[in-house]
């Protein structure tokens, strides 16, 4: 492998023109791909779910058979203090609802303005209107509002049980475009807005507001990181090749990931929308551990011929080659363990990522050591400027509180870990939508207010299948399914429900002049299958064409992921003892939330999965790459802090594992080791030369330990850009990636050093049999002396 | 909206409609206009002898989640110089047997047409006062009750572009046949309150009778069929015995099939459509099979 690296080397700085040649022609590819087959978005969560799981086909049944479950509502709140019952309130309904009816793709629009009641009397039964014409005196506006209020159909669903609040209910046609819809919509509603509020909900709500946020945050985040790194390179290196060529490698290797997503198709998703970001951040390193080890091996050369050139980059290749294919393919392994999820989004971003991560390896291994070897030394000594550094003080410093103390260092790295392992029982697993976009996300905050008035945004769907033709026309069935109505609605979580049982309760109370004794199910089949032929819906939202099945639909409030399962356990064991006996009619809880639920111990499970994997995975990797299982281990060990650290913090500060820092685990584990191996090579190649552990620590920690340093110093930066994003999971995401290279990179200085000065296992004065040949120069001078 | 429906069932299945050659004649040498094969074959389903009818008709329909529901009725309809009269029975599926609509159309176009529901499960004789969108499905069918109500009557809400002439294939009394018909192209106008902003419709050339209607959507995909076959006589007249609408985007589909259909004579009684004698009709008196008549 050494002969190869050597090989490779050699090969790029004799044909720089080719090197450039080859990665020009490779760039322009994958450009011309972007710009031809162009990159996709998908935004529907749905589409994220395993289609073979038992509870997504259930869903997916279940919006085959019913059609979409999920609300799409326009809600109009008063200004505070006052009602929806004002005649400019009113008005505004009214035209909104006449204009919505006119957007193609609108199949259906019902609110308080052109929604129709239904009322008997002795001799008659009359549907109009709502309203004919806006009421104008109060005494209009109140004959309107008792007659809407005191319709069931229309009270706590399109109007606010206090009337503070309506909604327009809107139905897209199946062929509709949803995006522009709801594009069309938002341009609509915006001069209405003030004084009443105007919140728009619905699934494909969502889904627009979470492609915009997504392209927001690419069109924002990636030239912001690249500013970043710029910023890092330059303070770290001083120099104009110190930034362009790192930020060369890590543009070009994005570019050919993204080209790459594009060429085969594979979508961007919400996961994958820091892929730019990640790998801009991490793929960065690889430069600058290279560009840290040629300014301390030009530092030591006098003349600037291109012999010498060559010379130090063959030098610095050789040195870094093996740290740098390790790094690359430990975290590439960290990003690959993701291949464990069930979601293949995360799937998608692992393998995306590793391979981003592996183009930058390799273009490190060849542009860089081209560009370089035909570059003159830099001529301002970069050691002499971080000999005078901060950076220099602390890492001095540091040394020497580890050098001294080694067993010491040993023993507060184990309470402080202690300290934060003890809250990790308290760390929850939950996923809200309002966590994942944030709370002030306009799409949140209208679902804030749908809760407030109309008792959830959200839907529980339950089929019931009587397995019979006309089943649901069964007093006896359309009993059992008014008495799950009313058990449902008494429950906190939640709001109003929906179902053939109200529909016919309402028709047979129409009926009878508008009695409300009868509200009931009435006992005669005949009379509950004849009322339907006043049913002015479509079947299919409630019930199918022939009443065999059905569906019960209940609003829910948005709670916690924890709660979510506590509530689907209790309503399937109500279903199990009040149905699905035999020869009884069979209920099943099938919408999303249910999906959600079943969903969510398998995405804890693969979770758990990927992180052992990687973890495995790159103790291998090291163990088989250094020729040491102690190696392996050693390089393991500030991640196991860094991961039960951060899960620690996490369980303090109420931060839950959610969809987003689930991941964190993984990536922390592929990023995070980068710093261990780099140390550990340092330092090996130290002992080999003859340093002792002292000096071997000191040397260390002043050549990679600067690079490390660095390295770690523009990823913290890097990964601050996502405090910028959209997505209140990824601002969040984002922080903790932020700790966890700081602690990784801590215990890298403190862990493994402490115990290499304790102890000194085999493998540091042995070479690697894969990798490297012996070691025969003599002790390196200490470029700052002994440690004190 | 429910007079439309009813007057267009009527006409469409009842059998009342023009005599052959009826007011149907194209006065010019050259071939019809767009508009004028439409103004013609609206002329064809407006133009009606006085008389009383019954007839079996059968609306099988299927849903778009795939289920299927069918249901049969006894029409009974008469018309006179006071207007139209139509009770309509079902006699399937078993739970809605007994129940009966009725309305009144009368031939003052000032005065209102009044509906009635008789719901034999409940014993009592409802008034239907409805102001309901005449877009909406009527009886979860396929069929809207203004594109039911309209009827063929397209040149109220459609100009028409004639586009040539084609070939169709339909059962024409009793054989399978190709009948030449006139290709019209629709558009919609301004005024009208369809869903459907265009669409081509199919004449038949001799007589006028609309063959067959493909209906687009607002973005251009056509999604309403109508096709109508098994042309018989009857009563002096030709008419289709088979009604199929389909929507071709969500599958479903409503076929409309006239199993019977008879001229009675002497004139059913005016004491027929009397609301308050609902509840004591009898079919079976007027030669109807009713199984859910004890």
């Amino acid at each position: 492998m050494h002969r190869f690296i050597r090989g490779l080397t050699l090969w790029v700085e004799t044909h720089p023109g080719l090197t450039l040649l080859g990665v020009g022609v490779l760039s322009a590819f994958f450009l011309g791909v972007l710009l031809t087959k162009g990159l996709t978005f998908e935004t529907d969560f749905k589409k994220f779910l395993p289609e073979d799981e038992p509870a997504v086909r259930r869903l997916n049944e279940a919006e085959a058979t019913f059609g979409s479950q999920d609300l799409f509502l326009i809600a109009i709140e008063a200004p505070e203090g006052e009602t929806i019952f004002r005649p400019e309130t009113l008005q505004k309904f009214k035209e909104l609802e006449e204009k919505l009816e006119e957007i193609v793709g609108v199949d259906e629009v019902r609110g308080p303005a052109t929604a129709y009641v239904i009322y008997g009397t002795q001799d008659s039964v009359v549907v109009e209107r709502a309203m004919k014409r806006v009421p104008q005196t109060p005494e209009e506006v109140e004959q309107y509002r008792r007659r809407v209020m005191g319709d069931r159909t229309l009270r706590g669903w399109l109007l606010s049980e206090d009337g503070r609040a309506g909604a327009i209910s809107v139905q897209l046609e199946v062929w509709a475009d949803a995006p522009r819809v709801v594009g069309q919509i938002e341009e609509l509603i915006r001069p209405y807005q003030n004084p009443e509020r105007i919140y728009l909900v619905g699934e494909p709500v969502l889904r627009s507001a979470t492609a915009l946020s997504m392209m927001r945050d690419l069109r924002v985040l990636t030239p912001f990181v690249v500013l970043v790194m710029v910023l890092v390179l330059f303070l770290s290196f001083r120099s104009v090749r110190g930034v362009v060529l790192p930020v060369s490698v890590v543009l070009v290797s994005t570019l050919w990931t993204v080209g790459s997503m594009a060429l085969f198709g594979v979508p961007m998703t919400p996961f994958a929308v820091v892929l730019p970001v990640m790998l801009i951040a991490i793929g960065a390193a690889d430069g600058i551990h290279i560009l840290n080890k040629y300014y301390e091996e030009a530092a030591e050369r006098s003349d600037d011929s291109p012999q010498t050139r060559r010379a130090v980059v063959l030098a610095t290749m050789e040195e870094m080659a093996v740290p740098v294919i390790l790094t690359s393919l430990t975290t590439a392994a960290g990003f690959l363990a993701l291949m464990a999820s069930f979601l293949w989004p995360q799937r998608q971003f692992g393998v995306f990522t590793a391979l981003g991560i592996l183009y930058a390896m390799v273009l490190s291994l060849t542009l860089l050591p081209a560009l370089l070897a035909r570059l003159p030394l830099p001529k301002w000594k970069h050691k002499d400027y971080y000999e005078r550094s901060r950076l220099a003080k602390g890492l001095s410093g540091w040394g020497r509180a580890v050098a001294r103390k080694p067993a010491l260092t040993l023993i507060v790295s184990g309470l402080v870990l202690f300290v934060f392992s003890v809250g990790i029982p308290r760390l929850e697993v939950e996923t809200r939508a309002d966590e994942f976009l944030g709370q002030q996300h306009p799409v949140v905050q209208a679902m804030y207010a749908i809760e407030r008035h109309f008792g959830g945004a959200y839907h529980l769907a339950v089929e019931i299948d009587t397995g019979r033709r006309d089943g649901l026309k069964d007093p006896k069935v359309l009993q059992k399914i008014a008495a799950l109505d009313d058990w449902l609605e008494a429950r906190p979580e939640i709001g109003r429900v929906a179902s053939i049982a109200d529909v016919v309760r309402q028709l047979n109370e129409t009926l009878h002049a508008s009695d409300p004794a009868y509200y009931t199910i009435p006992e005669d089949p005949r009379l509950a299958a004849q009322l339907f032929l006043l049913y002015g819906g479509k079947p299919g939202q409630l019930f199918l064409g022939d009443f065999r099945k059905g569906e019960v639909l209940a609003r829910r409030v948005n709670i916690g992921s924890t709660q979510m399962a506590r509530l689907v356990r209790e309503v399937q064991e109500y279903l199990d003892k009040n149905f699905n006996g035999p020869g009884e009619p069979q209920a099943r809880l099938v919408g999303p939330t249910q999906a959600y639920v079943a969903l969510l111990a398998r995405i804890i499970h693969s979770q758990i999965t990927s992180l052992l994997a990687s973890f495995v995975a790159a103790g291998v990797i090291v163990t088989l790459l250094m020729g040491s299982a102690i190696a392996g281990l050693l390089a393991l060990l500030p991640l196991v802090l860094t991961i039960l650290i951060e899960f620690g913090v996490m369980a303090y500060a109420g931060l839950p594992l959610d969809m987003g820092t689930i991941m964190l685990g993984s990536i922390a584990i592929g990023v995070g080791i980068d710093y261990a191996i780099h140390f550990l090579h340092r330092f090996r190649r130290e002992a080999q030369r003859g340093a002792s552990a002292p000096q071997a620590f000191q040397t260390t920690l002043h050549t990679a330990g600067r690079g490390i340093a660095y390295n770690a110093i523009s990823l913290m930066l890097g990964f601050a850009v996502l405090l910028a994003s959209s997505f209140q999971s990824l601002v969040t995401f984002g922080l903790l990636l932020v700790l966890t290279m700081l602690i990784s990179s801590l215990s890298s200085f403190t862990v493994i050093p402490a115990i290499l000065l304790l102890r000194q296992p085999r493998f540091l004065t042995q070479p690697s049999p894969i990798w490297e040949p012996a070691i025969q120069e003599p002790v390196t001078a200490n470029p700052r002396g002994p440690l004190p | 909206m429910m007079r439309k429906i009813l007057l267009v069932l009527l006409t469409l299945t009842v059998g009342w409609g023009a005599l052959p050659g009826a007011g149907g004649s194209v006065a010019q040498d050259g071939p019809p206009t767009g508009d004028e094969i439409l103004a013609l074959a609206a002329e064809e389903s407006s133009f009606v002898p006085e008389g009383s009818r019954i007839s079996i008709i059968e609306f099988d329909i299927l849903f778009p989640d795939g289920t299927t529901q069918t249901r049969t009725f006894a029409f009974f309809g008469k018309r006179d110089e006071t207007g139209e009269k139509l009770l309509i029975y079902f006699l399937e599926p078993e739970l809605e047997c007994g129940t009966i609509f009725l309305s009144h159309d009368p031939a003052d176009p000032d005065e209102d047409t009044r509906l009635w529901l008789f719901l034999s499960g409940l014993g009592q004789v409802k008034e239907l006062v409805s102001e309901e969108d005449r877009n909406a499905s009527f009886a979860g069918s396929n069929l809207q009750n203004d594109q039911v109500g309209g009827g063929f009557d397209l040149s109220e809400d459609y100009r028409g572009e004639l586009l040539g002439e084609e070939p169709l294939a339909v059962r024409w009394l009793g054989e399978e046949t190709q009948r030449v018909a006139y290709k019209v192209a629709l558009t919609r106008r301004p005024e009208a309150e369809v869903d459907f902003p265009t669409g081509t419709v199919w004449v038949d050339k001799e007589e006028f009778l609309t063959l067959k209607g493909d209906f687009d959507n607002e973005a251009g995909e056509l999604e309403q069929t109508i096709t109508l076959d098994d042309f018989v006589e009857f009563a002096g007249d030709i008419v289709p015995n088979v009604i199929v609408v389909e929507n071709v985007l969500d599958g479903s589909r409503t076929t409309v099939l006239t199993l019977e259909r008879r001229v009675v004579e002497p004139e059913l009684p005016d004491s027929l459509f009397d609301p308050d004698n609902l509840k004591d009709f009898n079919p079976e008196d007027y030669g109807v099979d009713s199984p859910c008549v004890p």
